[in-house]
């Protein structure tokens, strides 16, 4: 992620609360009731603090410090990749290769595995039976070549987890290419945990595993 | 389909911050984004400075490249998809209605389709819900002044038919722009156990966080 350039602020003047909040908000076009919201008070406390009347009470000039520092980190778009990591759902890029290149936040809690230790990683290392499985019927039907516009599926997933111990559960699955900047193809994989009866009466209802709905 | 909007509404989008915010998530400078719209880097200035407005046709296309910089289809496939989705989506728009919910939406409240679509969040839900959408207003995010929101609350539903269901959901929450233009609520989440509620919350800091756009 392409960071914007940071500005270092004047260190020789001390500047006011006051001045200090006007700032970081008109420069990152913040409204009043937005920062009262992040920091926990009213929008008259802040309308407060920047008319000059009050200042900040230390507790709170420490959280405000934190958030004009965090804010300097920038909050870019959330692109395509960002938002699958940080879903709180179960989600995942992979490659055609069947690498598993972003996890979401409630995949790896599902699995309760570190991201480090999924992201990077060959999906038949990670998961055993449905998926790797799945990830051949979608390269043979030719998914990577963008011939269906989603498809289906009910999976169980088996793995490992960070313990070492065998873990398995039941997965309701939509599946879909997604052509990147770079343009290639990936599996977005997302889905959500069902439970034993529901799988077996999707798997019913698919008529096998998988359901394909072709590109237009 | 997603009706269009009334021009006075379209105003709303606070265009600064969505050109602003779109050029440097894509880590463009000025000249390259004007280079792009076949403007001057003078007019790229102008508009992120709120000196001027864009024009109609600039809006659709600044839209144009939010959209692929998120998104790789159509809207219609996008909407038809997040139908589909297993997991817990919806699309909401500024007024609160919920103009698409998916089948995990339903499956986790045990409702049908028409139970949420088409009725506002202030009126099917209590609590953690319709805050965070009064948050998000305030916070200017229909406008285009939030990049993205995370949060942890407790939703109460109320079905049409007078059942209530509560739940745990983790939230994330970003803007997507539909013709109008206009910015509707993408929310995603999860239902989560009583001690990830507690992780999430200890690890953000609160019931939610808003982070703005740059």
């Amino acid at each position: 992620m392409p960071q914007p350039p940071r500005k270092k602020a004047d260190v020789s003047e001390p500047e006011t609360w006051r001045g200090r909040l006007r700032r970081f908000r008109f420069s990152r076009n913040v409204k009043q009731a937005a920062l009262a919201a992040d920091l926990g008070v009213t929008q008259a406390m802040v309308s407060r603090w920047e008319s000059g009347l009050v200042d900040p009470s230390p507790a709170m000039q420490a959280r405000i410090e934190k958030i004009i520092a965090d804010d300097d980190e920038a909050t870019p778009l959330v692109d395509w990749r960002s938002y699958t990591a940080a879903f709180p759902g179960l989600a995942a890029v992979i490659s055609q290769t069947g690498m598993i290149e972003t996890a979401s936040r409630g995949l790896l809690a599902l699995m309760d595995r570190t991201r480090d230790s999924v992201e990077g990683q060959a999906l038949a290392d990670v998961f055993r039976g449905d998926i790797p499985e799945l990830h051949e019927r979608l390269n043979s039907i030719g998914f990577f070549d963008e011939s269906h516009e989603s498809v289906e599926s009910a999976d169980k997933y088996c793995f490992v987890d960070k313990n070492g111990c065998d873990a398995s559960c039941w997965v309701h699955g939509l599946h879909w290419p997604h052509r990147g900047e770079d343009g290639t193809v990936r599996w977005m994989l997302s889905g959500a945990r069902i439970d034993e009866a529901e799988y077996r009466e999707l798997r019913t209802i698919l008529s096998g595993r998988i359901h394909p709905v072709s590109a237009r | 389909m997603i009706q269009m909007l009334s021009p006075v509404e379209t105003q709303a989008i606070h265009w600064p911050s969505v050109i602003r915010h779109y050029r440097l998530s894509k880590g463009l400078k000025q000249a390259a984004l004007a280079h792009d719209l076949g403007v001057t880097q003078t007019m790229v200035s102008r508009w992120e400075s709120g000196a001027a407005m864009p024009s109609h046709r600039i809006q659709e296309k600044v839209v144009q490249l939010y959209w692929r910089a998120q998104v790789s289809v159509s809207q219609e496939a996008w909407l038809q998809r997040i139908g589909q989705h297993p997991a817990l989506i919806g699309v909401i728009d500024d007024s609160g209605r919920m103009r698409r919910v998916s089948r995990g939406f339903q499956r986790i409240l045990k409702c049908r389709r028409h139970d949420l679509e088409g009725r506002f969040v202030q009126e099917a839900f209590q609590g953690g819900l319709v805050d965070l959408f009064d948050t998000l207003t305030t916070s200017g995010f229909f406008e285009g002044r939030v990049a993205s929101a995370e949060s942890m609350d407790r939703f109460e539903f109320h079905g049409a038919d007078g059942r209530a269901r509560t739940l745990l959901g983790h939230g994330l929450h970003r803007p997507t722009f539909l013709p109008g233009p206009r910015i509707v609520w993408l929310l995603s989440g999860a239902e989560v156990s009583p001690s990830v509620f507690r992780d999430v919350r200890s690890r953000i800091g609160g019931a939610r966080v808003i982070r703005k756009a740059i």
